[in-house]
């Protein structure tokens, strides 16, 4: 059976199960926005428009706006990842988990189809949320590397979906996906960056958020895309992404 | 003429059936006529039977009767009251339990959940305990009353449902495929429970809706087919038989006759042959068994004194009468 | 009022017992986790990032500079409103989804009591997740300098009363469109980013204050940060009270008609099955 035929019926089953309704999708749009406009309100109250942040010895000021854009922009797919892991219990408790198990399809094509939906869902939310972001709130954008940001942009991503099917592979082996999804969401928003610059925590703690993937491709993609970082200066983030992915690979044995 | 316990003029329910939507454009939308102009009553303490395929109009009926849907036009009256005007003492004063494991709250023991509809229903609150028991008692639940729903089998739970029909002692009760799934010894006991307790013993009304003839050849006082929203025919059990299948199924076993001997017979007496085959355990095949279908039992004095002219006997006559599953099938088309 | 108070009691015992069976002391926990992100990040631009430093415009918009003890008082009512719109604003699609709504309807018993016990427990749980919320707040800097007790109780009822009626619109929503998540998540990510839970309204963009001002719980959180955390006399400010008032009415009364408007739907449309 055709691969690709597995991952476009996943998709075509999400889009009928969900997205059915310009309802759903203007709660797909409405809602990251609102998280997004929640942690830029968090810095209102303050005195600076600026935010700094550290990355080895390399020090940037960021405009809060870009900031913490970015950081609901990754943030969102990250969870839409963990989500789509989650889905399973779904599929569980509905009885349709053992029928799809059945069938002669690619498991790796069923856990990759659940990340496709996560990656439709995101690239909605850029096509409403970035030129709110960019025309209204003005966001300043410096990029003096293009490659340094496209590689930024494409291990980011490829990180996260790999972390997404080891997430998903693990998830099918308890019944408590939901639960779990939902549990490592906000530990990861608050420890990866997504509102406040890791470099704020301890040296020891912030050192432990590095092993997230998420943390890593936010300072990869605000160097890059806010503060004009160079390639040398995200090559260390950048290969412990590649990393990630290479291990993530090996991990999908578990499934 | 006392008034019937439940009354229905031209009842008539009308569903619109959409299909999904693609993102862009108007869903389509059909109206499906699910009861259509249905005319019913059932005395006071009657068990009555409404039988039918899936789809028929069986249990948007019963919905309709226990206010649970509204109708699109007619009218219905449980004891005396209107269905839609009446509506909140109609609910005071029926039930319903319908087949299947949901309407039960899974998280909560069986006591729980009784508790609750006992609250629901407004059970005198010094009543509620001996209430909550006396049902548990009668469905045969007392032991594991304090188990969550969701560790029950089908059955106990099925059970359950029984005793959450029965809580606020209705004088009318609706019972739709009520033993649905349940295992034959299980289904049984309801039966015999719902005849004996529930009508014989404490009067109830009861309309019961089921797929299986024989449950309600078994307890029905009178039934009525219903297809495709419409009342088919209605009567008791064997009237229903009669005045669909008003002929009689005859099983003759004779000895000494060829088969075109015994179809001559039959022709003779303008009866059809269903079939003639020889025995099974004859290996002389000297034995014949022929089925025919005829309107009376008389060709079997006639078949002996046939037969008996001609050198061979009968050695066994049966009679079947026509069952409701045979006005069934007639009725159906089948 | 026997039969409504029967209901009631009787639909927040189940509706409590049913959610400690399900979710147990893992889920109580849980449901901190999303205060408690706003609580850490509160801290930590505070204290760590900020140095204490805040803004002249927010110290004049919340009549103190105590951004933490500002963002305690908003994250712990919020759970009120969290609470609210996930139990009774889908208290009737999971019971459909159990099959229950029809048992429910069979009955005689009143539909607003039923809801209204819904109500009743999501009040006592989120009091709970509140005093919690409050201690581990405490723990971390959080000062109350004042208490106007009239103006917080009245508050706390007011509130209650608009998230009720809120609740009922979110529940004839999700009910009638089949909406699992969507309203009531997105709903309540909308009061917590314009109704000042984690910043002052009047900080944010004009559109953003425009929204905020329809939202009652906007006007509940100023007037109970201004009853807790008043460094000042008078700073309560009473326009605000009437609004509440208003606005709670409003919500009320056009709950109370969605809820009696969706009843007769489920009863025509046969709304029952299991979606």
């Amino acid at each position: 059976m055709s691969f690709f035929r597995v991952v476009k019926a996943e998709l075509h089953k999400y889009y009928v199960q969900q997205f059915v309704s310009y309802r759903t999708a203007f709660w797909f749009l409405v809602l990251p926005f609102g998280n997004g406009l929640l942690y830029y309100s968090m810095y209102l109250p303050f005195t600076s428009t600026v935010v700094q942040f550290s990355w080895l010895g390399h020090n940037a000021l960021v405009d809060i706006v870009g900031f913490t854009l970015l950081g609901q922009l990754l943030y969102t797919f990250f969870v839409g990842v963990t989500l789509a892991g989650s889905a399973f219990d779904t599929e569980r408790v509905q009885g349709t988990f053992e029928a799809m198990l059945l069938t002669p399809a690619s498991r790796v094509a069923i856990l990759l189809g659940g990340l496709v939906v996560a990656t439709a869902q995101y690239l909605w939310l850029i096509v409403g949320i970035i030129p709110v972001f960019l025309f209204y709130f003005h966001l300043g954008i410096a990029v003096a590397d293009p490659l340094a940001l496209l590689l930024s942009l494409f291990l980011t991503y490829t990180a996260l979906t790999a972390l997404g099917l080891c997430l998903e592979a693990f998830f099918i082996q308890t019944r408590k996906g939901i639960l779990l999804g939902t549990t490592l969401q906000e530990p990861v928003a608050l420890a990866s960056g997504v509102i406040v610059p890791p470099s704020a925590y301890p040296t020891q703690i912030a050192l432990l958020t590095y092993l997230i993937p998420l943390t890593l491709g936010l300072i990869s993609v605000r160097l890059t895309l806010l503060a004009g970082g160079m390639l040398s200066e995200v090559l260390v983030p950048l290969a412990t992404l590649a990393e990630t992915i290479a291990k993530a690979n090996g991990s999908l044995a578990l499934f | 003429m006392s008034t019937p316990d439940v009354k229905t003029e031209k009842l008539v329910r009308v569903y619109e059936s959409k299909k999904r939507r693609p993102i862009i454009g108007a869903p389509k939308i059909t109206l499906v006529v699910a009861v259509d102009n249905l005319d019913l009553e059932i005395p006071q303490g009657e068990l009555f039977g409404l039988l039918g395929p899936n789809g028929a109009g069986k249990t948007t009926t019963v919905k309709m009767l226990s206010t649970l849907l509204t109708p699109t036009s007619g009218r219905a009256w449980i004891r005396g009251l209107d269905v839609t005007r009446d509506s909140q003492k109609v609910r005071k004063i029926v039930n319903m339990v319908a087949g299947g494991e949901r309407m039960l709250y899974y998280r909560l023991t069986g006591r729980e959940n009784l508790n609750y509809f006992a609250e629901l229903y407004d059970v005198p609150s010094s009543q509620v305990t001996r209430r909550v028991n006396d049902v548990l008692r009668r469905v045969g639940l007392e032991e594991r009353a304090d188990e969550e729903v969701e560790k029950y089998s089908k059955g106990m739970k099925q059970r359950l449902q029984i005793a959450r029909g029965l809580i606020n002692d209705p004088q009318v009760l609706f019972l739709d495929e009520p033993t649905i799934g349940l295992d034959v010894d299980i289904a049984k006991e309801l039966r015999a429970f719902i005849r004996k307790q529930l009508v014989e013993e404490q009067g109830k009304t009861v309309l019961l809706t089921t797929h299986y003839l024989a449950e309600a050849e078994e307890l029905c006082d009178r039934a009525a087919f219903i297809f495709k929203g419409k009342i088919a025919a209605q009567g008791s059990p064997s009237e229903l038989s009669k005045l669909i299948v008003p002929r009689v199924t005859i099983e003759l076993t004779i000895r000494g006759a060829a088969e075109n001997e015994i179809r001559a017979f039959a022709d003779h007496l303008g009866v059809k042959t269903i079939s003639v085959e020889s025995v099974e355990d004859d290996p002389s095949h000297f034995r014949k068994r022929a089925i025919l279908d005829a309107d009376s039992e008389e060709i079997i004095p006639r078949a002996f004194e046939y037969f008996h002219a001609r050198g061979a006997s009968v050695v066994s006559a049966g009679l079947r009468q026509p069952s409701l599953e045979d006005a069934y099938l007639k009725l159906a088309g089948k | 009022m026997r039969t409504f108070l029967r209901a009631t009691i009787g639909s927040a015992r189940i509706s409590t017992i049913i959610y400690w069976r399900f979710f147990n002391w893992t889920g109580f926990a849980l449901r901190f986790l999303s205060p408690l992100l706003s609580l850490s990040v509160a801290w930590i631009l505070y204290n760590v990032v900020y140095h204490q430093s805040t803004s002249t415009s927010f110290k004049g918009a919340a009549n103190s500079s105590d951004y933490f003890s500002f963002v305690v008082v908003g994250s712990a009512f919020f759970v009120y409103v969290v609470s609210t719109l996930f139990t009774l604003g889908r208290v009737m699609y999971w019971d459909r989804a159990q099959g229950v709504l029809e048992t429910i309807f069979l009955t005689p018993s009143s539909v607003l009591g039923y809801i209204s016990g819904r109500m009743l427990s999501a009040f006592s749980m989120a009091t709970v997740d509140l005093l919690v919320l409050f201690g581990i707040g405490y723990a971390l800097g959080f000062h109350v300098t004042s208490f106007n007790a009239p103006v917080f109780f009245a508050s706390i009822g007011l509130m209650v009363a608009s998230l009720f009626g809120l609740g009922l619109i979110v529940n004839s929503i999700t009910l009638i469109f089949r909406d699992r998540v969507n309203t009531a998540n997105t709903l309540t990510t909308l009061i917590l980013v314009f109704s000042g839970v984690v910043a002052p309204l009047r900080l944010m963009p004009d559109w953003a204050q425009r929204v905020g001002a329809v939202i009652p719980f906007t006007y509940a959180i100023n007037l109970l940060r201004a009853s807790l955390l008043s460094t000042e006399s008078g700073s309560v400010n009473y326009g605000d009270l009437w609004y509440l008032v208003g606005l709670t009415s409003v919500f009320l009364l056009a709950g109370h008609a969605l809820l009696i408007a969706t009843v007769k739907t489920v009863r025509k449309q046969a709304l029952y099955s299991h979606i």
